[in-house]
């Protein structure tokens, strides 16, 4: 079993009473989706129920995606005032072109300012344009995050992105524009063990239906520096280690004269180990003022208790387990 | 005699540890902070995505 609204609650209530501080963020398609056949009141009462549990626990930002789009701008208004923190660089008013929730969010954390925007998709099907209405327009997000990017360069030390445009415009935004150090994207749901690098900035997913948390630990040491993922010299580690034992392995056979056929293979493994470990020494020899980064997937399993107030919410809504489809 | 030397000794030592700080502030604010330097700092970034509306747990037979 993972996952669970409930077990979300809790699970930041914990990681809330970690000591340093949490930023909490999401980065779209938090509802379902209407098209699938399910009663349209029911899908509307579910994202109420949601946009609920994410105030409650006070996420940060939550980037507007098209599936948020599809329950109409007047319901996602009503969450904002609500206490649902929603941003959206590119989500605009058609007429005045201002945008429709506040663009981006800045959290200040000691002498470092880490910003977050949002994007989403201005390429859309017709039942999202029709939910949308007339009033609002999703302008093109490569040309938005052009301008975010170069504003939030000077009002932050940090910017990510939360980005509902999938992986494929993702790369074209980080091959155009630099500047972004990390891209916490959404859209396809992938699972990344470890952060995706293109150019200077990492790109990450959190799987899908709320099963696991991406958990992303900054140690800030410089404003101006690049990250790099602390988490790298420790798979270099193990992965060498691991080498050691399969040439040691094969040497014995070698050494006993069995075979000759394995002494390519050792010369193989023997290059790539000294690969890595010119690796290994080259991120050693980083400067101690350099920002570091680690990644990793938490799955949310029994091991989280279930917040009872939240349980109460979702029985009283009428929502139970095994009509949950 | 002994006791007035003491005293000049302790506000001597005052005196050069109170001068160390301000030069360690004065150098702080004024070099390495502009020079992008400043105190480690540990933030956790707590990230989800496509919830897609689920209100429970999923269970690994579905």
């Amino acid at each position: 079993m993972l996952g669970g609204l409930a077990r979300r609650v809790a699970s930041v209530d914990k990681l809330k009473a970690e000591k340093h501080p949490v930023i909490l963020v999401d980065s779209g398609r938090l509802f379902k989706d209407p098209r699938v056949g399910e009663d349209a009141e029911k899908v509307s009462m579910n994202a109420r129920l949601i946009s609920r549990a994410y105030s409650r626990m006070g996420v940060h930002a939550v980037n507007v995606g098209d599936l948020e789009l599809l329950q109409g701008i007047p319901f996602l208004k009503e969450q904002a005032s609500q206490g649902l923190n929603l941003i959206s660089a590119n989500l605009v008013d058609a007429s005045s072109k201002k945008t429709i929730f506040p663009p981006y969010f800045i959290y200040n954390v000691e002498n470092f300012r880490v910003a977050f925007f949002g994007l989403l998709s201005s390429d859309m099907g017709q039942e999202i344009r029709k939910a949308m209405g007339e009033d609002a327009v999703a302008i093109d997000p490569v040309k938005t995050a052009e301008e975010m990017v170069a504003r939030l360069r000077e009002e932050a030390d940090i910017v990510i992105l939360l980005s509902s445009l999938g992986l494929d415009k993702e790369r074209e935004i980080i091959s155009k524009i630099p500047g972004i150090h990390f891209v916490m994207g959404g859209h396809e749901g992938r699972f990344f063990h470890t952060m995706l690098k293109e150019s200077e900035t990492f790109v990450v997913q959190s799987y899908w239906a709320g099963m696991y948390t991406g958990r992303l630990d900054l140690t800030l040491k410089n404003t101006t520096s690049i990250f790099h993922d602390a988490g790298e010299k420790f798979r270099i580690k193990k992965e060498i280690a691991d080498l050691d034992r399969r040439l040691e392995r094969i040497k014995i056979v070698l050494d006993e004269g069995k075979s000759n056929v394995l002494e390519f293979t050792y010369q193989k493994i023997t290059k790539k180990r000294a690969q890595l470990q010119e690796t290994l020494d080259s991120l050693n020899r980083l400067p101690y003022t350099e920002n570091l980064f680690k990644w990793q997937m938490v799955p949310l399993d029994n091991s989280y208790r279930e917040d009872r107030e939240v349980v109460d919410w979702i029985r009283k809504a009428g929502f139970t387990a095994s009509a949950k489809k | 005699m002994t006791r007035v030397s003491e005293k000049g000794k302790a506000l001597t030592y005052f005196k050069a540890s109170l001068c160390l700080s301000v030069l360690y502030m004065l150098f702080y604010s004024l070099v390495a902070v502009s020079a992008g330097f400043a105190e480690t700092v540990k933030v956790t970034i707590a990230h989800t995505n496509n919830l897609n509306g689920r209100l429970f747990a999923y269970k690994t037979s579905e």
